[in-house]
């Protein structure tokens, strides 16, 4: 039987053998806290890079961003525009033409599915970006992600409505028989290439709550 | 407007900070350039002026606050991030004393084969099945061997 400290450093490296709620509680306890926190200051303070090459990093940066910061071909444009205004008119309208033409075609060819990235500015550019998450973070940010089929983070979420939301994705109804069960809020993430059955087991790993499937209805008690 | 010698002004002057503050947050040096880069990318898009140290060093601070709230608990546990996000808001950490004196503490008190898992974890950022793997031990004594550390740094730090 492993200890609780041998559970929290195994969740680090294995998160996938825990459920949320198993590694909450462990977070919660006095020690095992107190421990986590302890490995996330060394983790802080033995991170340390190698002395980057300032010259190398410019080169690059000054590379990627080489329109932006000579500002040379703003300043041509400018001295363009006024020197040749009746060619600029003319360029105007007939890209305007192409606009309208090329929006007639687009519009019978528009995509029904909805998909959004949040992708929060000053962010790296890591795979785990493409994980949608549901709710208002602080930068005001919402999306609707369920159109697509990868998973959803809900964060502080009240469970009304992540079942709503699970339940529209499998096609079910949902009876809730307490409004406190409704107001419950959870730390969440949904998996949608699982079953409902496994998504149901998965809620039901939280303490206070009790979630049946029968006759195509998701019960909440 | 900013030109093109301002802003490599403050490049110069200001990336090895900034990425070593964004380095002992995300643990990750591919991460934590890219967040630099997006900074000074979001100077040069916005045209901002009057830029200071202060600023770039909160700009990554915050930039790193925000990629970590995007993350489950679980991907946080993972990468051994600040669960209590307002440690990361704390301007006063890492503090340059404490991290000196954190490494003084590994290099000084704890046994050497200790001493080593350590390293591995945190500066060599290996999983607890390869230093296991790599000093032919259990994963179990891995952990054994971290919490023991942890306990005297703990016992040391305060």
């Amino acid at each position: 039987m492993k200890d609780k400290f041998e559970r929290i450093f195994e969740a680090i490296d294995y998160p996938e053998r825990y459920s949320e709620q198993e590694i909450q509680e462990l977070l919660e306890d006095e020690e095992t806290a107190r421990l986590y926190k302890i490995l996330n200051k060394c983790a802080d303070a033995l991170s340390d890079s190698s002395d980057p090459d300032i010259d190398k990093e410019w080169e690059k940066f000054s590379k990627e961003r080489r329109k932006a910061l000579t500002g040379k071909s703003f300043r041509s444009l400018r001295s363009f525009l006024v020197h040749n205004a009746a060619a600029v008119l003319i360029a105007i309208f007939a890209s305007i033409a192409v606009i309208a033409a090329t929006i007639s075609v687009s519009k019978s060819m528009r995509n029904a599915d909805y998909t959004s990235t949040n992708v929060p500015e000053g962010a790296p550019r890591e795979s785990n970006r493409d994980i949608k998450t549901v709710g208002n973070d602080s930068i005001g940010n919402t999306i609707t992600p369920y159109e697509s089929n990868e998973p959803v983070i809900f964060k502080n979420e009240p469970l009304e409505t992540i079942i709503t939301a699970i339940a529209n994705h499998y096609g079910t109804s949902v009876s809730f028989h307490s409004d406190a069960s409704k107001q419950l809020r959870l730390y969440f993430q949904w998996d949608k290439t699982l079953t409902l059955d496994e998504v149901i087991e998965q809620l039901n790993n939280f303490e206070q709550i009790k979630i049946k499937l029968k006759d195509n209805i998701i019960t909440i008690e | 407007m900013a030109n093109k010698d301002d802003i490599e002004l403050l490049f110069r002057t200001n990336y090895k900070k900034m990425l070593a503050l964004a380095i002992h947050l995300l643990h990750n040096e591919e991460a934590a350039r890219d967040i630099v880069h997006d900074i000074f990318a979001s100077i040069l898009s916005k045209q901002i002026e009057n830029v200071t140290s202060a600023y770039l060093l909160t700009g990554v601070r915050l930039a790193c606050l925000k990629y970590i709230r995007s993350l489950s608990i679980k991907e946080r546990i993972n990468r051994l991030y600040a669960v209590d996000l307002h440690e990361i808001e704390d301007e006063e950490w890492p503090d340059d004393e404490v991290v000196d004196l954190i490494n003084e503490l590994i290099e000084t008190l704890l046994p050497e084969k200790t001493k080593k898992i350590v390293r591995l974890r945190f500066t060599s950022q290996m999983k607890y099945k390869e230093i296991a793997e790599s000093l032919s031990i259990s994963e179990v004594s891995v952990y054994k061997h971290l919490h023991h550390a942890m306990n005297v740094l703990r016992q040391n730090l305060n």
